[in-house]
């Protein structure tokens, strides 16, 4: 019971990216949700096959965006009009021409920041180890191997049923990952 | 060469013609009169309907203007316009929208080969049928570079030029004589290059030969760049030295982001109202009108990039002889078509569709693309007419006539190329990889 308690999941292998992404369709078509795949590069479709939902990351940029040209803006204002009243040019202190382009950068900048940072805040990165490394074959992930995990967590996942199923699909190299 | 290309299927290209072809040829025929009358009836009314010149030039008086047929003194009646100076101004604002569409167009099609595009390979033909309109839009120049002259350009006078420093500084470019030297340059390298694209799309549709692309691939470079520099003048020319006393550098780029948004718009409109007809349901699908519309977006942002730098620069420095041009914009109800301009044109386009589901809604891109070809008309409106209409904006019957009559012939010569081939190039080498195409 305490052995059963302390595995990560299940990881097989899969001959090439279309059978990953078919297998892809199938877990999600068994209800699988809590479900990975590996490649050394994108594949077109696996998205949708997944079942994925939009990523957040959309949220999180322009939050920031607006935020970071908002804070730009205040702060130019704040500067000109209220810390240090300066005529310049014989313009009226608030000259809100003159704060556009800090304003327009800044809210690239944060925009930029937010999708890099963002995304590693949503992949759970940086991260020094995944139990994944323990497998033997999972190495190939990252050069010509084509991988689908599940993890315990999923509620359609038992081990000898989701075997049966990467059996089924005509996967190899079937491990069960400890934790 | 060769190798880089994917083995393609073979499509039956006789799936791919508009249909009743017969009827088409008939409408667009009539479109194309009634585009011409529409012309000469405002022509007639700004000749014969006793409108004068109100300008200070006195060159207005033509000989033509002693004749007087009995079918333009009835136009005349119909049609009011207030001067001979306003039917050039609102010619003049028609013929740079018609012309910015297909200088988009080119800019699009070229940059496809430029780049090797695989997606955009089933967009091409509908902005290669408007390179097709440019002889049109050639001779549509004709009436500018005769009678017009005169009314629309005040450096055109010699006893204007002679009191003028300004002007005696800048007739060693602002002459009669070059500006129609240069003209003939432009509408060469536009008709040039049109028709080297066009003919060498068409023609692969027949045998498929993979040197047509290779052909278009190898002049794409120095085609942008000949491309770049026509344009820029041509802004330069027919619509800066309308203020011949004001400059802006960024004219030429002003014009081109314009053009580009509008070509884009019009071609993705063009697609839409296409798919409502049942066309090219599975060859133009929804990745292409995204990748449509990521375009549409990034050019409207560097639209208005590009008005924004403009404006911040001759606003920051103050010195009149770059605030003339917003000076006369935010005269009396013009200040209300800049404030518009603001929102329609960068506000109202960057909220609604920044979004990626946005851009994947077609009922969204078809109300985008409408907006943005409406914003595009306020803008060249905006740009031309203020240097007649001074005190604000004046819109007279005669600026509907033109614009729909020049539209009628635009759109005459365009369903006309459309309906002469098919409507995606059927034996382009990368048409498999753009029918497969997909945005990660």
């Amino acid at each position: 019971m305490k052995r059963e308690a302390s595995i990560f999941g299940m990881v097989a292998e899969f001959d090439n990216p279309h059978h990953l992404l078919e297998g892809a369709k199938a877990f999600s078509k068994a209800g699988y949700e809590k479900f990975e795949t590996h490649s050394p590069f994108p594949i077109h479709g696996m998205d949708k096959a997944m079942g994925l939902k939009d990523s957040k990351l959309g949220w999180v940029v322009i939050i920031s965006a607006l935020l970071g040209g908002a804070g730009i803006f205040v702060l130019q204002a704040w500067a000109a009009v209220i810390a240090y009243p300066f005529i310049i040019s014989g313009k009226p202190y608030l000259s809100t021409e003159a704060y556009i382009p800090a304003t327009f950068e800044m809210i690239i900048l944060s925009a930029g920041f937010a999708a890099v940072f963002g995304m590693f805040m949503l992949n759970k990165l940086p991260k020094f180890y995944h139990p994944l490394f323990k497998s033997k074959h999972f190495y190939k992930a990252s050069s010509h191997g084509f991988f689908l995990s599940v993890e315990k967590e999923d509620t359609q996942f038992e081990p000898t049923k989701t075997r049966n199923f990467f059996t089924g699909l005509g996967a190899k190299n079937i491990e069960i990952i400890e934790d | 060469m060769k190798e880089g290309f994917a083995v393609m299927t073979p499509l039956d290209p006789t799936k791919y013609y508009l249909d009743n072809r017969e009827a088409l040829s008939k409408i667009t025929f009539y479109l194309m009169v009634g585009g011409a009358v529409l012309l000469l009836l405002a022509f007639g009314g700004a000749y014969f309907g006793g409108a004068g010149t109100n300008g200070g030039h006195g060159s207005g008086a033509l000989p033509g203007a002693e004749i007087e047929g009995a079918v333009f003194k009835a136009a005349a009646t119909v049609i009011e316009v207030s001067s001979r100076h306003k039917f050039f101004h609102t010619y003049l604002f028609s013929y740079v929208f018609y012309m910015a569409i297909a200088i988009g167009s080119l800019f699009f099609v070229v940059l496809q080969h430029l780049t090797r595009s695989e997606w955009s390979v089933t967009v091409r033909r509908v902005p290669e049928a408007v390179l097709g309109t440019f002889p049109l839009l050639i001779v549509l120049a004709l009436p500018i570079l005769t009678l017009g002259m005169g009314l629309l350009y005040h450096w055109t006078h010699p006893e204007a030029v002679a009191e003028d420093p300004i002007l005696q500084g800048k007739s060693g470019y602002l002459n009669l004589g070059f500006f129609f030297i240069r003209s003939a340059v432009y509408f060469i390298v536009f008709y040039g290059l049109a028709r080297v694209y066009y003919k060498n799309s068409t023609a692969q549709d027949v045998h498929g030969n993979v040197a047509h692309t290779a052909r278009m691939q190898k002049y794409s470079p120095v085609a942008t760049l000949v491309f770049a520099l026509a344009t820029t003048f041509f802004a330069f020319d027919y619509l800066m030295s309308l203020m011949p006393h004001w400059y802006s550098t960024i004219w030429g780029v002003y014009y081109f982001a314009e053009a580009v948004v509008l070509a884009l718009s019009f071609m993705t409109l063009v697609f839409l109202v296409l798919r409502m007809k049942g066309y090219l349901e599975r060859e133009v699908n929804i990745e292409h009108y995204h990748d449509l519309g990521k375009l549409i977006f990034a050019f409207n942002v560097f639209w208005s990039y590009i008005a924004f730098s403009q404006y911040m620069l001759i606003w920051y420095a103050n010195i009149p002889e770059g605030t003339t041009f917003f000076v006369n914009r935010i005269n009396g109800s013009w200040l209300e078509v800049s404030v518009l301009l603001i929102v329609g044109h960068t506000v109202l386009p960057l909220l609604l569709y920044i979004s990626r589901n946005a851009k994947r809604n077609l009922k969204m891109q078809f109300f985008i693309t409408i907006l943005l070809i409406v914003m595009a008309i306020i803008d060249f409106y905006w740009v031309v007419m203020p240097n007649v209409d001074y005190g604000g904006v004046h819109v007279e019957m005669v600026d509907v006539l033109v614009f729909l009559g020049m539209g009628a012939l635009f759109m005459g010569v365009f369903i006309r190329n459309l309906a002469k081939h098919p409507l995606i190039p059927v034996k382009d080498p990368r048409l498999e990889r753009a029918l497969n195409f997909e945005n990660v």
